[in-house]
């Protein structure tokens, strides 16, 4: 909507996804301003990744909009999206895991290049200059985790932590306007996750990214994260700062009931 | 360019000479399962480009055979034949060069005749996943044999007899060639890596921007192409068509191929297509021996030990080139 001064680059209004009666997410909204990096936490089953799925177009949402640089999103296939400038990672790390690593990056550019299925029986020039622009932009990606020594391993061996970076350097060869990042952290130890911090602030400025991400690990999202929201539920119970999530009464309660029961993990 | 332009005429001539020399170097039978390899070749990998990089589960590859077989003889039959009684048949070089270009037109229409099959059965299929697309296919190739055993014009349950007898070592071995090369060289492209991540991960591959139906539909419609190809190949050497050739026993040589090769591995299918030619007719001197025919005992009991074996197949998802370095191509044109 343009009432706003500054118009966001992403904007859902009320989007609201329905399972057969259950109401997974219920009016969500959302706008990201260029270059922002906000924060979607909350317990589990509270519908993020149910969020992130609306917005790439894996579920289509029963109710509300969802606007990307005044594109409406609702009916559009993943790969238009993805088209569109939205890339993700996700929970449960997808990677192609019987490719190379360069090739995992190399299809995370499949929308930029240009070549017919005859070009390729021929193996044209054109053909030629193509993929080694593409192979260069890879390897460029992979430098930055210090992945290209691995470039020619299946993506299954590498070690886990080093799979979880190479989904988001696939993921930015698709060169987005919005990174989506699905607990990035997961799994890794505390010094792998002090890393991704950095690499994710370097990331934004470096490729200017607005990124919103899912995570767990408290540490990482008050550290980096501009901007909270907080979802429980299905419901956005809370948005804000930083420092003022933390404090936030109802956001300690969702998290850890009201007779403090259940630890916080 | 310039190297390919070479490299095309090279195996041309080398093509062209084996065309005079191999016939008259073995007796006719070896010569026919010399034939047939070179078909089963193009049957495999084609098929491969389904069932083993894009991973979808196709049964009717003998469908889309039968429909290329048909349509390129009937277009040999019926056009391209009375086209050249209209000039004096002198086995000029010229007459000789005439009737090959036509020969290979009819190919290619047979070839685009499947693949509009190919088109159509992918289309509205491709959302299925797995067994269910496998139904499917297996219906539509039973549904286009059934066709054929209904229309009078091209046979019906008798047979195709007069179709022109144009196929030979040449271009069989040349299609077979053409057919691997393009295989390989889908490999290296984007739009093969595409496939193999459709293989791999749908979603994922989806989340990337590959629109993996049309990508499904690509491959369906390339394969089938080959399919139809080989199946003018195949009807213009025997000379002779009917349709229980096309049964999905038919399908199921080209997913032996596909399987015992290693799937996604094109020098596994080309591989696996002489085994599987080959093994059955080698046999056969067993069945003096032991006065029945336990060919078809020993035949399967082989298959059976291999894939216990190396459920992997022959080359698992390796090339000839991973195993033998030398034969890796540079990356430049």
């Amino acid at each position: 909507m343009s009432t706003l001064d500054q118009r966001s680059l992403l904007e859902t209004i009320s989007l609201t996804m329905r399972f057969a009666g259950l109401v997974a997410v219920s009016n969500f909204n959302l706008q990201l301003q260029k270059n922002e990096l906000v924060g979607l936490i909350g317990p589990n089953g509270a519908g993020k990744t149910t969020v992130f799925n609306m917005l790439t177009g894996v579920y289509r949402p029963s109710d509300g909009k969802m606007i990307l640089d005044d594109k409406p999103l609702n009916d559009l296939k993943p790969h238009n999206i993805t088209r569109l400038g939205m890339a993700r990672t996700f929970q449960n790390i997808r990677l192609f895991k019987d490719l190379s690593v360069l090739d995992n990056v190399r299809l995370g550019h499949h929308i930029h290049f240009n070549y017919g299925l005859l070009a390729t029986a021929l193996q044209t020039k054109h053909f030629y200059k193509e993929e080694a622009s593409t192979q260069e932009h890879s390897l460029e990606l992979l430098k930055i985790f210090d992945l290209e020594k691995y470039q020619d391993l299946q993506a299954k061996n590498l070690p886990y932590g080093a799979q979880r970076k190479l989904e988001i350097l696939r993921a930015l060869a698709t060169r987005p306007k919005i990174l989506l990042l699905d607990e990035p952290a997961a799994g890794l130890n505390h010094k792998e996750t002090e890393e991704l911090m950095q690499t994710i602030q370097k990331l934004r400025q470096d490729f200017d990214l607005t990124i919103l991400l899912i995570e767990h690990d408290m540490k990482l999202v008050m550290g980096i994260c501009e901007r909270i929201l907080v979802l429980d539920h299905g419901e956005t119970i809370a948005q804000g700062k930083p420092k003022e999530i933390q404090s936030n009464p109802i956001v300690i309660k969702a998290y850890l009931g009201d007779g403090g029961g259940e630890a916080q993990t | 360019m310039k190297k390919q332009i070479l490299t095309f005429l090279i195996i041309s001539i080398l093509l062209f000479l084996g065309n005079f020399i191999v016939p008259a170097m073995m007796n006719p039978y070896l010569f026919m399962i010399l034939i047939y390899c070179g078909i089963n070749i193009i049957m495999g990998v084609s098929l491969n480009i389904i069932n083993g990089i894009t991973g979808q589960f196709s049964i009717g590859h003998a469908g889309f055979m039968a429909v290329g077989g048909y349509v390129s003889a009937a277009i040999s039959f019926y056009v391209l034949m009375p086209l050249l009684s209209l000039f004096p048949s002198d086995n000029t070089i010229l007459s000789l060069f005439f009737q090959n270009a036509l020969f290979v037109a009819s190919l290619l229409l047979g070839g685009l005749g499947a693949a509009l099959f190919g088109y159509l059965v992918g289309l509205p299929s491709l959302h299925l996943r797995g067994d269910y697309l496998g139904i499917v296919t297996l219906g539509f190739g039973e549904i286009i044999r059934v066709i054929i055993l209904n229309l009078d014009f091209i046979g019906g349950a008798r047979g195709f007899t007069g179709i022109p007898a144009w196929s030979n070592f040449f271009w069989i071995y040349f299609f077979a060639v053409a057919v691997v090369m393009v295989s390989f060289r889908l490999l290296g492209s984007s739009h093969g890596r595409a496939l193999l991540s459709i293989r791999e991960d749908e979603i994922a591959a989806e989340s990337i921007g590959i629109p993996i139906t049309r990508y499904k539909v690509k491959a369906f419609v390339l394969s089938s192409f080959f399919a139809g190809i080989a199946g003018g190949l195949f009807a213009h050497f025997i000379g002779y068509l009917n349709p229980s050739s096309f049964t999905f026993i038919k399908s199921f040589e080209a997913i032996i191929i596909v399987v015992l090769g290693g799937m996604g591995s094109i020098s596994g299918a080309i591989v696996a297509a002489v085994i599987t030619t080959i093994l059955p007719e080698a046999l056969r001197p067993l069945q003096e021996f032991t006065r029945t025919d336990f060919r078809m005992v020993i035949y399967p009991l082989l298959l059976l030990t291999l894939m216990l074996t190396r459920p992997q197949g022959l080359f698992g998802n390796k090339e000839l080139s991973d195993v033998l370095p030398f034969l890796k191509r540079k990356k430049s044109p």
